[in-house]
């Protein structure tokens, strides 16, 4: 086991603790948004994520679109303009994006370049905290968990 | 010819009216230098003059200044005593008879009439109906005590009540203390919390006004918390902080651990990071499940705190007296530093903070749950606390871990430079960059193709040459001819001598150049071998601290469980969220 160490005194590291977190929207969101936005995701839309990987024929992958693009305009969380993912399938596809509006599905190798509001999304994507992440129009970005529930 | 004139007594004259001209305008001068002098002399007394006389007009003034102040002090107290002076009588009075109730000496007439009396001398004081209605509740007059608590109550809600949650539960009346507590809570403002909540909010989580208090309290400060707004600023600033407190849970990664990774990754300090700020992740949970698991005895000092908020609550000053109070403690700063008023404002407004130091229920909330000791409560109220605040520590949990992952690299670059090793140093090794996401394989087939490409360049560039030749072939060769231009036998003879000194020299060059050869040769292998067992490490070594990052990082999820099992959540309040 790594051997990790506290400080003398049992002082706190003196490196800067706060968190220049990467997924805080550029422009202000409305409180309510802001809500809606942290609530938890309902189980049948995380099932529809998940289906995407697994759905091959594209008017499967067509409707799963759709279906999604109305549970989130439902939800009423602003200008999502995609969903990013880790994608299962297999070398040499890294990821996959969303574009709800566009319904598009496009996966990505790692040499690939993304669309540049995507970009704070790719990291996150390599964890397996988060079952996919929400890029917003305003430069938000909510990665949500496996459970539904959201990291911002 | 003309007869010559005599100048010379002339020019005496005029030497001599010369020299004493000279003489004057050197005691003019010194004339001048003394009145220069004296004028600088002047001046300068002129300045001390002047400093002195600030000095003694500023002197004067904050004489005055204290005078003034005195004279003040004294008006300000008298107008204390002549508009709130008979409050003293009821604070003393109200001492008297709580001390009596303990005891048990005094008949239950004497308190009625002394209480009827000081109700009818001091209007609007919250603290005289109060008195009247202790004198009724120890005489079981139970129409004359409602009424009593009722004025008492319109007068000064959070004081009466607070005042009969600490009196009644002093006296065993834990059921009516309860009800008390919660008059208490409701007239409080979540903006500006007094000191002696904190001291409340310690007892109750040491279970003083038992176990339905402590869910009226955790219930009420769920109630504020949504008053002041999730999403608000408050809300953002108590977040910031627990992203903050967690921050401060890090361990710091020696460097040793990973010798070879931490050589040849530029990213060295990245990954180093991760598992630094992912490390923050387990000691929050050892931190915090001993809190929510933390059992302790109500301390004896609780009683006595309390006791000392019920005496403080009897005695302090009413808040219609607080603008007099404060316009004594400013004239009594100035009298205290001697006349500056400047100074005095400083001293009258640090103390003035005690006057009324209040805090919101987040700073509260958040100082209590993550510095306890700041504020002075007990490791029981943090759990307390912590519960209250779960939604914001829930979040910063969230962004904590998502500021650190937006970092997360698959795999890192290994830079082997000229200097990654001695051999690289020495052979002048050409430099390599290789990934850990490469086939092992394929590193391993670079790193020797760099290595053979650096021992063949070098092994070339120490290897013997035929252009060594030249240098020691001409220097023969001039030497030969000019031996020949001396005497031809001479020549004949340096010829055949300068043949063998070049072969000999050239032999020796020749084996020189071959050690030097034979010496790369030798150290190709082992130079290839350290850098492959390099490579293997630091390979090895990136998977280490990415399994040890994944393992650390994998524990948000236990630390999400902690905070939404936490044992003082409010289930009324999540109950009625879904």
């Amino acid at each position: 086991m790594p051997e990790f160490q506290r400080r003398y005194l049992n002082a706190r590291p003196s490196l800067n603790t706060s968190v220049q977190s990467q997924t805080v929207p550029s422009q202000s969101v409305p409180p309510h948004v802001m809500r809606s936005r942290r609530r938890i995701r309902p189980p049948d839309l995380l099932d529809a994520v998940r289906a995407i990987d697994t759905t091959v024929d594209s008017a499967g992958q067509q409707a799963l679109i759709n279906y999604l693009h109305q549970q989130y305009e439902a939800m009423q969380v602003g200008m999502l303009i995609g969903l990013f993912s880790h994608c299962y399938l297999g070398q040499p596809y890294v990821d996959h994006r969303v574009d709800l509006a566009g319904s598009i599905l496009e996966h990505y190798t790692a040499t690939d370049h993304l669309p540049p509001q995507f970009d704070s999304a790719r990291p996150l994507a390599r964890t397996n905290a988060y079952l996919y992440i929400e890029v917003y129009q305003d430069g938000h970005v909510i990665p949500v968990r496996h459970d539904g529930t959201t990291a911002n | 010819m003309a007869e010559a004139t005599d100048l010379s007594g002339v020019y005496r004259a005029i030497r001599v009216l010369g020299q004493q001209l000279g003489t004057q305008i050197d005691e003019v001068g010194a004339s001048v230098g003394v009145v220069h002098h004296d004028l600088a002399l002047t001046s300068d007394e002129l300045k001390r003059l002047r400093e002195e006389f600030n000095e003694f007009v500023m002197q004067a003034e904050k004489t005055a200044n204290v005078q003034q102040s005195e004279t003040r002090v004294v008006a300000l107290k008298a107008e204390m005593d002549r508009q709130f002076g008979h409050y003293a009588v009821v604070r003393r009075t109200s001492t008297g008879i709580l001390q009596a109730f303990d005891v048990g000496n005094v008949s239950n007439q004497v308190v009625t009439q002394v209480s009827e009396e000081l109700m009818i001398q001091t209007p609007r004081y919250w603290l005289a109906p109060v008195l009247v209605a202790l004198a009724a509740w120890s005489r079981d007059d139970q129409d004359m005590a409602e009424k009593s608590v009722r004025e008492a109550y319109s007068r000064d809600p959070s004081k009466t009540s607070l005042l009969f949650t600490l009196v009644l539960r002093r006296q065993g009346r834990a059921e009516a203390a309860t009800r008390w507590l919660q008059h208490y809570l409701t007239s409080l403002d979540p903006r500006a919390l007094g000191r002696e909540f904190a001291v409340v909010l310690e007892a109750v989580s040491y279970d003083a006004f038992g176990v339905h208090g402590q869910q009226i309290l955790i219930h009420k400060m769920h109630e504020w918390a949504k008053v002041l707004g999730t999403g608000s600023d408050s809300f953002e600033h108590q977040a910031r902080n627990w992203v903050g407190e967690i921050g401060m849970q890090r361990e710091q990664l020696v460097d040793h651990e990973y010798p070879q990774l931490a050589r040849l990754a530029p990213e060295w300090p990245t990954i180093k990071r991760l598992l630094e700020q992912a490390s923050a992740l387990p000691v929050t949970i050892d931190k915090y499940t001993e809190v929510a698991n933390h059992v302790g005895m109500m301390p004896a000092s609780l009683e006595d705190l309390m006791d000392d908020i019920l005496d403080q609550l009897v005695t302090e000053y009413d808040k219609d007296e607080l603008p007099l109070r404060r316009d004594v403690l400013y004239h009594s700063s100035v009298i205290e530093m001697g006349g500056d008023k400047v100074q005095a404002r400083k001293r009258a407004d640090q103390l003035g903070v005690a006057l009324d130091a209040s805090m919101d229920l987040m700073s509260m909330q958040t100082q209590a749950a993550t510095n306890p000791e700041l504020i002075g409560v007990s490791a029981r109220t943090q759990r307390v606390c912590v519960g209250a605040c779960h939604d914001a520590f829930r979040v910063a949990v969230g962004r904590f871990c998502t500021a650190y992952r937006s970092r997360l690299m698959d795999s890192t670059t290994l830079d082997f430079s000229p200097t990654h090793s001695q051999y690289a140093e020495t052979y002048g090794f050409k430099g390599c960059r290789l990934d850990t996401a490469m086939n092992e394989q394929t590193g391993i087939g670079l790193l020797k193709q760099t290595w053979e490409d650096t021992f063949h360049d070098y092994i070339e560039s120490v290897s013997f040459k035929d252009q060594w030749y030249t240098a020691p072939v001409s220097i023969a060769v001039v030497v030969t001819v000019v031996a020949f231009f001396i005497a031809w036998p001479a020549g004949i003879i340096v010829a055949l001598a300068g043949t063998l000194i070049v072969a000999y020299l050239a032999k020796q060059k020749k084996d020189q150049c071959q050690a030097e050869v034979d010496k790369a040769e030798q150290a190709r292998d082992a130079a290839m071998r350290l850098s492959l067992q390099m490579y293997r490490d630091s390979t090895a070594q990136f998977v280490d601290a990415m399994s040890l990052y994944r393992e650390l990082d994998s524990q948000e999820a236990d630390l999400l469980r902690l905070i939404d099992t936490w044992p003082t959540r409010d289930q009324q309040d999540e109950q009625e969220a879904i």
